[in-house]
């Protein structure tokens, strides 16, 4: 599962660090950093819910 | 030539749909907003001082409303009509002026995101974990206090508000000889927006000579114009003000009234920061969030909305819809509530969620292990009551609580936390 996210569009409200810890991290600013562009099968539930939460719509997933 | 127009008329010969209900509790919300929601997502609601719009009480439409940017929130119109607040310090143009420019609740994008960027930074997850070990020492400290005092409390003043206060002013910088008076100012029912005004701008000036690692002092080191800073600053030191102190007060109503899952967090005090979810789902403050205005003609779900008309997005409705939540009307500490609108959503989703988030925790973590024996006497929250101001939340009121004079001694001293 490929990731993508904006970084001009991302509000800084970290959910998806807080949900997918190990997908999403903020930098300095709080705007989302993408730790890594593709999730692995075990990581695409957290990736899926991280995606949902976001309140700016900044997260993608394709497969 | 007959007109059929009737200049004699008394009433309006439409029903009108009725007002904000008041029949809620912060644990109960009135029954009214289940019947609206069975009937369609958003409800026509003529507010009181008759402007009319819609009212959103279905989850997904609620969430659609707030990501979608046509709904502006330029403009302000409450449903419970303007009340007329005391303002303390006089506002000159040059302070309306930042808060124009400055309060993001009140802004769009482009201005908004401007706004918004240089303010949340200290706000991120890795950045308010940070700040957890202070946040507990700090509780610890308070329990302490209470502990060593009497054997009853108000866990709303004496615990909830000193706790919330802290955590705010860290987060933002309050020197520590302003932090008396930032609590009087904004952790208190009745908002001064001249006073709050002022603060923020003396702040801003004490600050500027000696810059550090906290919102403030981001602010004045971004780009941001003075009259932005302001309005910003301003706006962050009274957001915060009692929200997080509502809801630890609300939380523990709850819990203290339900043995089972009080039981439940007491063996599994490892569940705590999950169960945040569920705590701030079932607890929503907002019974309605600041107005939208629609910016062009939209329909979503079903349902028309019209250029001009205000739109109020009920997060506490949409969290008790059963389509999303099963059994919504149940307190239930275990189950996966993410995805609650509690902090709203979209791009005015809270600011400060990851910080109340890590506040709430610790704080009921504590209590729970130092005071095995808590118990509640009684709360203001309990029985309906008017809401706090002319957007429909409501009061803490006073959570008065007792326990065993011996129950918590023993337990002091934990180190779980650091
Ligand atoms: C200058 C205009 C205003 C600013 C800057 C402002 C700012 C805010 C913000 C940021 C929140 C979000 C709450 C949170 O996250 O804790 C909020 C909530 C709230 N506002 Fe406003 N608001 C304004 C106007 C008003 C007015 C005129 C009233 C009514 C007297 C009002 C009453 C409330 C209430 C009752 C809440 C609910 C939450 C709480 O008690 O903190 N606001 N406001
Ligand atoms: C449990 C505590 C809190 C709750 C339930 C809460 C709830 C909310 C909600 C529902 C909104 C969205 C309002 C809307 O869309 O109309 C909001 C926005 C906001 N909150 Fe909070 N809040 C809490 C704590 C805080 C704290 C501690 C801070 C700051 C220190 C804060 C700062 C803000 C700000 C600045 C906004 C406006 C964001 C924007 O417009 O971009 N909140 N809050
Ligand atoms: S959840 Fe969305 S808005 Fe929040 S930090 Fe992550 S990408 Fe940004």
């Amino acid at each position: 599962m490929k990731i993508e996210v904006n970084q001009s569009t991302c509000v800084g409200s970290g959910q998806c660090a807080l949900t997918a810890e190990d997908l999403f991290d903020q930098d300095d600013d709080g705007i989302v950093i993408l730790l890594h562009d593709h999730a692995k099968p075990e990581f695409q539930d957290a990736a899926q819910r991280a995606a949902s939460l976001c309140p700016a719509r900044a997260i993608t997933l394709s497969d | 030539m007959t007109t059929y127009l009737n200049t004699e008329a008394t009433g309006c010969p439409f029903p009108h749909p009725p007002v904000m209900p008041r029949d809620g509790t912060p644990f109960h919300p009135s029954p009214q907003f289940a019947q609206w929601r069975a009937e369609a997502p958003a409800t026509r609601l003529t507010a009181e001082d008759g402007n009319v719009g819609w009212f959103v009480t279905g989850y997904d439409l609620a969430r659609l409303v707030l990501q979608d940017t046509r709904f502006s929130q330029a403009d302000r119109r409450t449903p419970l009509g303007p009340t007329p607040v005391p303002m303390g310090a006089p506002i000159d143009a040059e302070k309306m002026h930042a808060l124009m420019v400055g309060n993001v609740l009140g802004l769009d994008p482009p201005q908004h995101t401007k706004i918004r960027r240089a303010a949340v930074g200290r706000f991120s997850v890795r950045s308010v974990r940070r700040q957890r070990p202070a946040i507990a020492e700090f509780v610890e400290r308070r329990l302490d206090e209470i502990l060593a005092a009497e054997s009853t409390a108000d866990l709303f003043e004496d615990f909830a508000v000193p706790i919330s206060v802290f955590a705010h002013c860290r987060m933002l910088g309050i020197p520590n000889s302003k932090v008396e008076e930032f609590a009087t100012i904004f952790a208190t029912e009745e908002l001064k927006f001249g006073d709050m005004l002022q603060f923020a701008a003396e702040v801003l000036d004490f600050k500027g000579t000696d810059l550090g690692e906290d919102t403030v002092s981001d602010l004045l080191r971004s780009e941001l114009s003075g009259p932005e800073q302001l309005g910003i600053a301003t706006v962050l030191m009274g957001s915060g003000r009692d929200a997080i102190a509502y809801m630890i007060g609300t939380i523990m109503v709850s819990l203290l009234s339900d043995p089972g899952q009080l039981e439940l967090l007491r063996r599994e005090p490892e569940r705590i920061p999950a169960s945040v979810e569920e705590f701030v789902r079932f607890h929503a403050m907002f019974v309605s969030t600041h107005p939208r205005t629609v910016t062009e003609d939209v329909t979503l779900e079903g349902i028309d909305f019209h250029k001009g008309e205000p739109v109020w997005v009920s997060t506490v409705a949409a969290n008790r819809d059963g389509t999303r939540f099963p059994e919504p009307d149940t307190f239930d500490v275990t189950r996966e509530a993410s995805g609650h609108l509690a902090f709203g959503h979209g791009v005015h989703a809270c600011i400060g969620q990851q910080l109340a988030r890590v506040v709430i925790a610790e704080a009921i973590t504590q209590l729970l292990r130092r005071l095995p024996t808590l118990r509640l006497v009684e709360a203001t929250q309990q029985v309906p009551m008017a809401f706090a101001g002319d957007l429909p939340t409501y009061s803490p009121g006073t959570v008065r609580v007792t326990w065993e004079q011996h129950g918590g001694k023993e337990l002091v001293g934990d180190n779980e936390n650091s």
